[in-house]
């Protein structure tokens, strides 16, 4: 280590040389009686609720209830160092945390202190742990695709930029591991990711941490972690703090974010802990009667933004964001239909707007003066991805139904599929997207409606095989696809598909290349399907890519690319067979 | 200000301004508020007789018949039957947060505030007539100031006005300047281990 002492008795020497005298004043109480992580406070008269107070040792507590002649604090920390008859100081100001581009990578608590030893965070940025979500004039539909690299889930259920997915299953049933790969899949997509652990075990964080960094998304993730072992009010806050860190790159940058919430119903738990102690009543379940508020506050975060436009004078620098400086229409919001603007500002909104801009700026006059600009802080977007765990199934107990009707859809895991090794273990029958097919590119929408229902009649005739009776052709075909369809949805961790490659392949089973497959070989032959389109087809690869889209073209020349490849590899495993 | 049971209160204050309007139409309020002082500092010393006062397991008639003997011709009538009152609707655990409250209602009644003042020196006249010009230009009323002396604050005063706390001891300048020197310290070190890092490298 190389750190001189002198070095640091210079920055000493220059603070005493800038310190000021001056007389503290603020606002104190008294604890009355501190216990369980509640503070119970006298004075403080003019404390509001929700503030952030100060204790004698620095602590920071919430100011959750305010009676009669007293405060209900919530410490965030060890309150065992609280005594009685101790200060408290108001901070007028809100709970709030620090957030901004040094967070990406770090590991932190609840309050965005480092957990990973990697030194102080030094930002100037902060921004409040509860801040109100957009309005409905802020938003835009949610119509891109955040791709999770999951066959099962971006096919049949996908997740939207700007979605609430929730993922629900019992104990054990792989609910960690899609948010992670989610996280994963995004690399190299500018997407911000938040990890939010939960009443977790630090064991389980620390391994979660290590697979993000192992497969190169530490570099783009900010992991919040309130362990089983901290105090329930840092657990009851740690999702706001994630949103909030996720916020600053929505709102400051118009980044696009994905929040993963691991899992709320320790939050729940945590939340009722600290409404029991403060004596609010219990309602079903012995949760307070707020707490579905605590859920459906943090999920209206998830937001698309719109996307603004201006015409601005020509001269304009191109990463501005002063709103100012946009052209107004002489006739403002009477303007004809085909130029107006969506605001009194002059700033089109979403991409539509975007052609009423253009419109307009090709009928002016003196057109050469001015351009069309886009506020590249606008269009950001909040995915999230919270996490429910379910005891035996039982979606039916309060969080579970109260997340599901707050969420855009649910991603169910069910313990059957997974030991019978259906990995991902979604039941895809009652895992639903709300915002559905629009947050799909056009060439999956393309297949995975045939996919959905293929798979559908195969649940169906499934039971009847059993009986083993005999089956006519037909049925037997659908049950032999059903079971290719089935095998070719199992993906391995930490191993995402990308949208070319889920394409190529589900285009294989639901098109019926894959029925002569055998069906242990299914993923054999996909892995190798798909190596042979990367190394031999590169331009079609490319095509998928590029359009999104599967015109008859491109799926008539990939079924020829599948057919010749097929035999040639029904040669090989021939071989293989006989030798 | 540890002696107020914030659940007291709200009884507390309905016998305190009964008890207080009626001493004031009486004249007597200036003795009685006198008097709840030095039940209260009896109260402090003696735990026992807080207990015996306090205690829900004594019997209220039994304590009746003791409160006549102890206090009777020792304490104004009016503060005897104003325990009586309390004695027979059980309210007598209140009493420590009605002898505060009463006396803050007094207070307030006379335009009068009551102020903690800590110093690491005694203060001098001159000083206190400082004070009390400075906190009857904040807040119009008169102090009532409460000294204590604490040599742990090393210099300088803490002031406390009802839910405000001024702060010019040096005691907190020196806790701020560890707080920010250990901040600062804690930042170059790292700085400077990056950098060792960094040029290992």
């Amino acid at each position: 280590m190389k750190f001189k002492v002198d070095e640091i008795s210079s920055v000493i020497t220059e603070e005493i040389k800038h310190y000021r005298k001056e007389i503290d004043v603020s606002e104190v109480g008294t604890v009355l009686e501190v216990g369980d992580g509640i503070a119970r406070v006298y004075g403080l008269s003019n404390v509001m609720a929700g503030e952030m107070v100060e204790f004698q040792n620095g602590q920071l507590g919430q100011v959750l209830n305010l009676e009669e002649n007293s405060a209900g604090v919530v410490v965030m920390g060890n309150y065992l160092e609280i005594r009685e008859g101790e200060e408290v100081k108001r901070t007028n100001a809100l709970l709030s945390i620090p957030v901004g581009d040094v967070m990406v990578g770090r590991v932190v608590d609840p309050l965005g202190r480092p957990l990973d030893g990697r030194g102080v965070i030094e930002t100037e940025d902060r921004r409040p742990l509860e801040f109100k979500a957009p309005g409905i004039a802020a938003r835009q539909p949610v119509t891109e695709p955040m791709m999770t690299g999951l066959k099962a889930i971006d096919s049949m259920i996908p997740v939207g930029r700007g979605q609430r997915e929730l993922i629900i299953g019992d104990r054990k049933t792989g609910k960690t591991a899609i948010a992670i790969d989610a996280i994963i899949n995004q690399k190299g997509t500018g997407v911000i990711c938040v990890y939010v652990a939960i009443g977790q075990k630090e064991s389980t964080v620390a391994g979660v941490v290590e697979k993000l960094r192992e497969n190169g998304a530490m570099d783009y993730t900010i992991v919040v972690s309130a362990s089983a072992s901290d105090p329930s009010p840092l657990q009851y806050i740690a999702p706001y703090a994630g949103a909030a860190m996720a916020e600053y790159f929505m709102y400051q940058e118009g980044k696009a974010t994905l929040c993963v919430y691991d899992d709320l119903s320790k939050q729940a738990q945590a939340y009722r802990q600290l409404s029991l102690l403060l004596r609010r009543p219990p309602g079903r379940e012995a949760y307070p009667g707020d707490v579905f508020y605590l859920h459906s506050r943090l999920l209206e975060r998830a937001v698309k933004l719109r996307d603004e436009y201006a015409i601005v004078p020509k001269d304009t620098p191109e990463d501005s964001r002063d709103r100012s400086v946009a052209l107004k229409h002489p006739d403002g919001l009477n303007a004809p239909e085909e130029h107006r603007a969506d605001d009194e500002d002059g700033l089109f909104h979403r991409p539509e707007g975007h052609e009423r801009a253009e419109a307009w700026l090709e009928s002016m006059d003196d057109k050469d003066k001015y351009r069309l600009h886009y506020f590249e802080d606008s269009g950001g977007s909040m995915t999230s991805l919270p996490i429910i765990e379910t005891l035996e199934g039982e979606v039916s107990a309060y969080i579970p139904t109260n997340v599901i009707s707050i969420t855009d859809g649910q991603i169910y895991l069910v313990p059957d599929l997974f030991f019978a090794g259906v990995r991902p273990a979604v039941d895809v029958g009652i895992s639903v997207s709300r915002v559905g097919g629009n947050a799909q590119r056009k060439g999956m929408k393309k297949i995975a409606g045939s996919l959905r229902l293929d798979l559908a009649a195969y649940r169906e005739l499934e039971a009847f095989a059993q009986l083993g009776t005999d089956l006519d052709a037909a049925t037997q075909l659908k049950l032999d696809r059903g079971a290719r369809l089935v095998e070719l949805l199992k993906q391995s961790q930490y191993a995402p598909y990308s949208y070319q490659h889920q394409l190529i392949s589900i285009f294989a089973g639901t098109r019926g290349l894959l029925d002569k497959v055998e069906v242990r070989d299914v993923l054999e032959f996909e892995a190798a399907l798909l190596k042979h389109f990367d190394d031999e087809f590169p331009e079609v690869v490319q095509e998928i890519d590029e359009t999104g889209k599967l015109s008859d073209d491109l799926a008539a020349k990939m079924r020829e690319v599948i057919e010749n490849f097929l035999t040639h590899w029904g040669g090989e495993k021939a071989d293989e067979a006989a030798a | 200000m540890t002696r107020v049971n914030d659940k007291h209160v709200g009884v507390a204050r309905l016998y305190g301004n009964a008890a207080l309007n009626l001493a004031e139409h009486e004249g007597q309020a200036d003795s009685l508020i006198a008097e709840l002082g030095e039940l209260g500092q009896l109260l402090e010393t003696h735990p026992d007789m807080e207990a015996f006062l306090t205690s829900p397991l004594v019997d209220l008639e039994d304590r009746e018949k003791s409160l006549e003997k102890i206090f009777r011709g020792k304490a104004s009538d009016l503060l005897v039957d104003t325990l009586q009152i309390l004695n027979r609707n059980g309210r007598l655990e209140v009493l420590p947060t009605f002898i505060h409250v009463v006396r803050e209602e007094h207070r307030e009644l006379r335009g009068m505030i009551d102020v903690e003042v800590e110093s690491a020196v005694a203060l001098n006249d001159r000083l206190r007539e400082k004070l009390k010009n400075a906190i009857k230009a904040r807040t119009g009323k008169e102090a009532i100031l409460q000294e204590t002396v604490d040599a742990g604050l090393l210099g300088g005063i803490v002031v406390r006005v009802a839910d405000q706390k001024f702060d010019a001891s040096v005691r907190r300048e020196i806790d701020e300047m560890q707080h920010v020197f250990h901040a600062r310290a804690l930042a170059q070190i790292y700085q400077s281990r990056e950098l060792a890092i960094s040029d290992d490298a």
